[in-house]
């Protein structure tokens, strides 16, 4: 078996690759897929997209964030555009790997790899992301949860590839991006939660809980938020929200974690999103 | 059989050829067909930093940089920090403050650092920090290291 390999320039070459040799790989930064390629998992096509400048950039319209699919960690760090409408987003970026990943890891190869820890994918499930597929025959768009099927699974068809991802802008948001790990860098998240939400007047709407490496997807936990959406917060509340959250995750034993740790983490660290939400410095803190 | 894909590039300074297979890793190929034996395998899965190069002034991981993908870019390794007078000072600051040991992690903690150093010439502590994060040393406790990157940017002395 021969690998071909190509390099376009350009996402309508991309594009035209992909039509021409539907079960090609695609290669993006690599740091997912290198790791399996030099095991011996060798595809019989390979189109690196890496370089398709189309595909790198970050731009802030009027009410939304567009992010093309091969934007590096290390460009979501460095854009104040990305801190300022999808701060979520960039303190996942802030808590990711380290420099040497984070310059070659994309926002598309975070999602497309669908791995239940991704921590991009997490965030962007928390600020209600939609990604943009195209083909030669045309583009769809889909919401993370319609995108991200299962571990290694994704919604992807023959010829697709993932262009960008679009974060709608939500003013006066606060957000936390909690994840596990005795220390800040390389970390693969154990458990992790991003949590976005608008407060007003102590009430919080739009209350977003996304919960990472407990369940085969990124999952949100709907129930905790419905408990809280719309309501004042007080300690009685948290304690059923946590408990909500902690119930409806559905986390498993491996070589990270244990399942009863990973539902610990994750009430521990729902009950610090819901409780910065309660006190206003810490607030303050969670919004910058 | 994988194809060789043709490649052109900087290699500490120099216009390169090869003809790599796509899933080689960039540090096999500094290492085994150039002899720029400075960046290490460690773990070979991006989690010690011993195989740290820069591309296009941005630091990379050798182990898990696809070679092919170093086409048209500027490659460099820690032999190709040093001047034409040798060490470079970033290099000498290491020799100086005692941040090599064993050594092993060294070429990879210069590239980091010097990655540090071009995005903050006078880097705070905490801005080294998180710019080795990624840059295991099994030796020195990494207080002379980052002490190393600061003397660096004070001057070179
Ligand atoms: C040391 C280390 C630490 C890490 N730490 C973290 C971490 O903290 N958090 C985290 O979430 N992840 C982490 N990762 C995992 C990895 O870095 C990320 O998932 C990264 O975002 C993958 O992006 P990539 O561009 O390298 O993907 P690649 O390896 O290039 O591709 C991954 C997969 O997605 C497909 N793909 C890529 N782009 C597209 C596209 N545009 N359209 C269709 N398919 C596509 C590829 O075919 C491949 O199957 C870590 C990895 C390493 C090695
Ligand atoms: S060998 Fe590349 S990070 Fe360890
Ligand atoms: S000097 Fe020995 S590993 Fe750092």
């Amino acid at each position: 078996m021969t690998t071909s390999y190509l390099r376009p320039t350009t996402l309508d070459e991309a594009l035209a690759a992909l039509a021409t040799t539907p079960t090609a790989r695609v290669l993006a930064g690599g740091t997912d897929w290198m790791i399996p390629a030099r095991a011996g998992a060798v595809p019989d096509a390979l189109i690196n997209i890496f370089r398709v400048e189309q595909l790198r950039s970050i731009r802030r319209t009027g009410d939304a964030l567009e992010l093309g699919a091969c934007v590096t960690v290390a460009q979501l760090l460095k854009s104040k555009d990305v801190l300022q409408a999808a701060p979520v987003l960039w303190k996942a970026a802030d808590r990711f790997a380290s420099p040497l990943v984070r310059s070659r890891a994309t926002l598309g190869g975070n999602l497309c790899n669908a791995s239940p820890a991704a921590d991009l994918s997490l965030a962007l499930l928390a600020c209600d992301a939609t990604v943009t597929l195209a083909s030669k025959g045309g583009r769809r768009s889909l919401t993370v949860e319609e995108l991200v099927l299962g571990p290694r699974k994704t919604a992807l068809g023959p010829g697709e590839l993932l262009v960008g991802v679009r974060v709608p802008i939500r003013a006066g948001q606060v957000s936390r991006f909690e994840k596990s790990g005795p220390r800040p860098a390389l970390e693969i998240s154990a458990a992790a939660v991003a949590f976005t939400a608008t407060v007003e007047g102590g009430r919080l709407t739009g209350v977003r809980i996304a919960c990472g490496a407990v369940a085969p997807v990124p999952m949100r936990a709907k129930k905790a938020e419905a408990l809280v959406e719309g309501r004042a917060l007080d300690p009685a509340l948290i304690e059923a929200a946590v408990e909500a959250a902690a119930g409806e995750v559905t986390p498993i034993d491996d070589v990270r974690a244990t399942a009863r740790y990973r539902r610990r983490l994750v009430a521990a660290y729902v009950r610090r999103c819901l409780e910065a939400c309660t006190d206003d410095r810490r607030l303050h803190a969670a919004a910058s | 059989m994988q194809p060789q894909v043709e490649i052109r590039f900087t290699l500490n300074h120099r216009v390169v050829t090869a003809a790599v297979p796509p899933t080689m890793a960039l540090l096999e190929l500094v290492r085994d067909r150039f002899q720029l034996t400075g960046a290490k395998l460690g773990c070979g899965e991006g989690e010690c930093g011993a195989c740290a190069l820069l591309m296009d002034g941005e630091p990379v991981l050798g182990c898990l940089t696809p070679a092919v993908d170093a086409d048209g870019r500027e490659v460099l390794t820690a032999e190709g920090l040093c001047g034409a007078k040798g060490l470079s000072p970033l290099q000498q600051a290491f020799v100086n403050e005692g941040a090599v040991q064993c050594g092993y992690c060294t070429p990879g903690m210069e590239i980091a650092a010097e990655a540090v150093l071009l995005e903050h010439p006078t880097p705070t502590v905490e801005e080294i920090r998180r710019g080795l994060e990624g840059n295991l040393c099994r030796c020195t406790g990494y207080v002379a290291i980052v002490e190393a990157v600061q003397a660096a940017a004070g001057g070179g002395r």
